[in-house]
């Protein structure tokens, strides 16, 4: 029974891990080798989750931590393409198509760390008292993260706007 | 560029990659579909996760507070430094989940075990006539069928006897190959075995181990040991269902989150009618358990086999897979609509029960003999920490009043010492109860949730007593004395 309560419920959140997933770490590839990883850490600590209604939250707790881990040891991060559509509908494609690729570089330059917190509250819309709960850590933490990282990703855009040369 | 400007950037940017990244691919469901059966299961227990943290903290702090000691050549540690890192690096402490001691009326005996090579897991149920029924359990995709097979009164005294004989009793846990695990209704008593599932809760006896390898031994063969004479039936033969249950979770509005459209079907279900005359929305009864994230009301419904096909023609499109036994339907105009599931009932199964209550037994057993791991690595790192370890930490109880956390090994008092110290910090004090050296700690995390906590150097073994309420001092002490006197009687 066990079994077929996990399948059941990594089946209804697999969609949204898996994309989750992509967003943290840039790739589709990496996002389902760290998908399954993750749910194989699910299945091994399953027991511990009290409340299948909760699964959600302590599976999301597990999955950004298996990005997390994958970003420490891999040390890279690729930009993706991303579609016309996206530059097309946000405005002036030229402008969002430069403004996209400084954005894709800064946000590879920020720490794993500050990438999974940019992620959770601008792509999964979450608090940043939600974050704390998902991360385990306090939310002034949190607060702290999201403001570096914005500040880094702000002075990049910035820099380009003005015409400076990224750093390497 | 202003905050909101770039928080909408953002916003735009992770959502175009999210849909940049297509469907999940077939083949991630399908790898994730196949966990349970290839990676072994971790049980555990409704531990708090403050006792969990206090004795992961512990652990760690004997691995570092141990290896400092050594390296500063002021203490002795039973093992190589060396030694006690490799091993303790790879330790996964799981505390077992309550034990079940529950079965349904009308069962005599019940073993869950592998029903195929790919190991999906099954049910032979023996009810108290003599009837055998084995098979995969619901919604476990198996080719293997259904069987049945009938014995003896005799039979069903002679399998219930083998039980009996081995001795072992309450959810014991025996590292030996075997079914999965055994329950037994002994005069009118329940008795559970666990074989080789999860992790070795304790360290058993030679003999627990030789009768459970003779049990083990004799419920795999196909005869469950039962002499010829006592089948009615000669073999096993194909097994019908006659009764199939179907649950009904309802979402409102949108769809729940993580269902890809391929698995939608969009039908107007609010207008349609069931097979025995009822709606979506009145169908069977309402469960009171709790629904998944993203439902508003599970309904339960019994059908007779001989209506299956009528349903299975209201739920699936008619070109999808015949085996397929859950299905998502959605009113894509006004929104809200279904996860159904169906899944077979065996003869005794009354089918949309209501969870039932533990047996009384079953809190005794939980107060008296719960003991196994912690549910996380507490040294991950190896990068080897998914491994597990069977030797280490954490022998481990309930007693009376809180979760007991023993070495496995032996530690000297003064490792013990250490590891007290590193943890504990300044923020504790020492008594002695019994001849022992206690450890009184105030609180092991600045959280107000917090409970106090005691350490106590027990030779060989360091013992960790993390009480389940608010406790005073005193109570603290009763409690020490009353866990040395429960190890001295061992």
């Amino acid at each position: 029974m066990r079994a077929v309560a996990f399948r059941e419920l990594a089946h209804e959140h697999l969609d949204a891990s898996y994309r989750l997933a992509s967003v943290i770490l840039g790739n589709p590839v990496d996002a389902q080798d760290a998908t399954h990883d993750a749910f194989v850490q699910a299945w091994r600590r399953w027991s511990t989750l009290r409340d299948p209604a909760k699964f959600g939250p302590w599976f999301d707790r597990i999955l950004v931590n298996t990005c997390r881990d994958r970003l420490r040891r891999t040390s890279r991060w690729r930009t993706e393409d991303l579609s016309p559509d996206l530059a097309a509908a946000a405005g002036d494609a030229t402008n969002q198509v430069i403004d996209r690729d400084v954005l894709g570089e800064a946000l590879a330059a920020l720490s794993p760390d500050h990438r999974v917190v940019v992620v959770l509250r601008f792509y999964r819309d979450l608090t940043a008292e939600d974050i704390a709960r998902l991360l385990a850590i306090p939310a002034g933490t949190v607060h702290s993260r999201l403001h570096h990282a914005l500040k880094r990703l702000r002075a990049a855009l910035d820099d380009a706007d003005a015409g400076v040369p990224p750093d390497d | 560029m202003i905050d909101r400007e770039l928080e909408q950037i953002l916003q735009t940017r992770f959502r175009a990659e999210a849909d940049g990244t297509g469907s999940t691919p077939t083949a991630l469901y399908a790898s994730v579909s196949g966990i349970p059966d290839a990676t072994a299961f971790a049980a555990a227990p409704p531990v708090p996760r403050h006792v969990l943290l206090l004795a992961a903290a512990v652990l760690v702090a004997l691995v570092i507070g141990g290896v400092l000691a050594v390296g500063s050549g002021l203490i002795r540690l039973p093992r190589p430094p060396d030694e006690d890192l490799s091993q303790l690096s790879t330790v996964l402490l799981h505390p077992i989940f309550p034990c079940d001691l529950t079965m349904d009326d009308g069962v005599a005996f019940e073993m869950e075990y592998r029903v195929d090579a790919s190991g999906a897991p099954g049910t032979l149920v023996v009810d108290s006539d003599g009837l055998a029924i084995r098979g995969p359990q619901p919604a476990v995709p198996s080719a293997v069928p259904h069987e049945q097979r009938r014995m003896t009164l005799g039979g069903l005294s002679q399998l219930l006897g083998a039980v009996e004989a081995s001795g072992l009793r309450d959810c014991v846990n025996l590292p030996v190959p075997g079914p999965q695990a055994v329950s037994a209704r002994i005069d009118d008593e329940i008795v559970k075995i666990e074989f080789d599932f999860g992790l070795n809760i304790r360290v058993p006896t030679q003999a627990e181990l030789d009768a459970a390898e003779t049990l083990a031994e004799r419920l795999t063969d196909p005869d469950l040991g039962i002499a010829a004479s006592e089948w009615i039936d000669a073999d096993w033969q194909p097994y019908e269902h006659d009764r199939w249950q179907i649950m009904f979770r309802r979402w409102e509005g949108l769809v729940p989150c993580c269902w890809t459209s391929e698995l939608l079907r969009d039908v107007p279900w609010p207008e349609m009618v069931l097979p025995d005359g009822s709606t979506f929305m009145t169908v069977g009864s309402t469960m009171p358990i709790a629904p998944p994230t993203g439902y508003v009301e599970t309904r339960c419904h019994v059908i007779p086999a001989a209506e299956r096909a009528d349903w299975l023609e209201v739920f699936g499109d008619p070109t999808s897979d015949p085996s397929i036994d859950m299905w998502m339907l959605h009113d894509g105009v006004r929104g809200g609509g279904f996860q159904i599931s169906m899944t077979f009932l065996l003869p005794h199964e009354i089918g949309c029960r209501m969870p039932s209550d533990p047996s009384p037994r079953q809190n005794l057993i939980g107060d008296l003999d719960v003991c196994g791991y912690l549910a996380f690595p507490v040294w991950p790192g190896n990068g080897r920490e998914t491994e597990v370890f069977d030797g280490g930490w954490a022998l481990c109880e309930y007693l009376a009043h809180g979760w007991v956390f023993a070495s496995r090994h032996p530690v000297s008092s003064e490792a013990a010492t250490a590891v007290v110290a590193n943890q504990f910090g300044r923020d504790y004090t020492t008594d002695s109860v019994a001849g022992r050296t206690v450890y009184l700690n105030a609180c092991i995390e600045p959280d107000p949730a917090c409970r106090p906590a005691i350490a106590i150097s027990a030779d060989p073994h360091l013992v960790i007593v993390v009480p389940d309420r608010q406790t005073s001092p005193d109570a603290l002490r009763d409690l020490a004395a009353a866990v040395i006197r429960s190890i001295a009687e061992r």
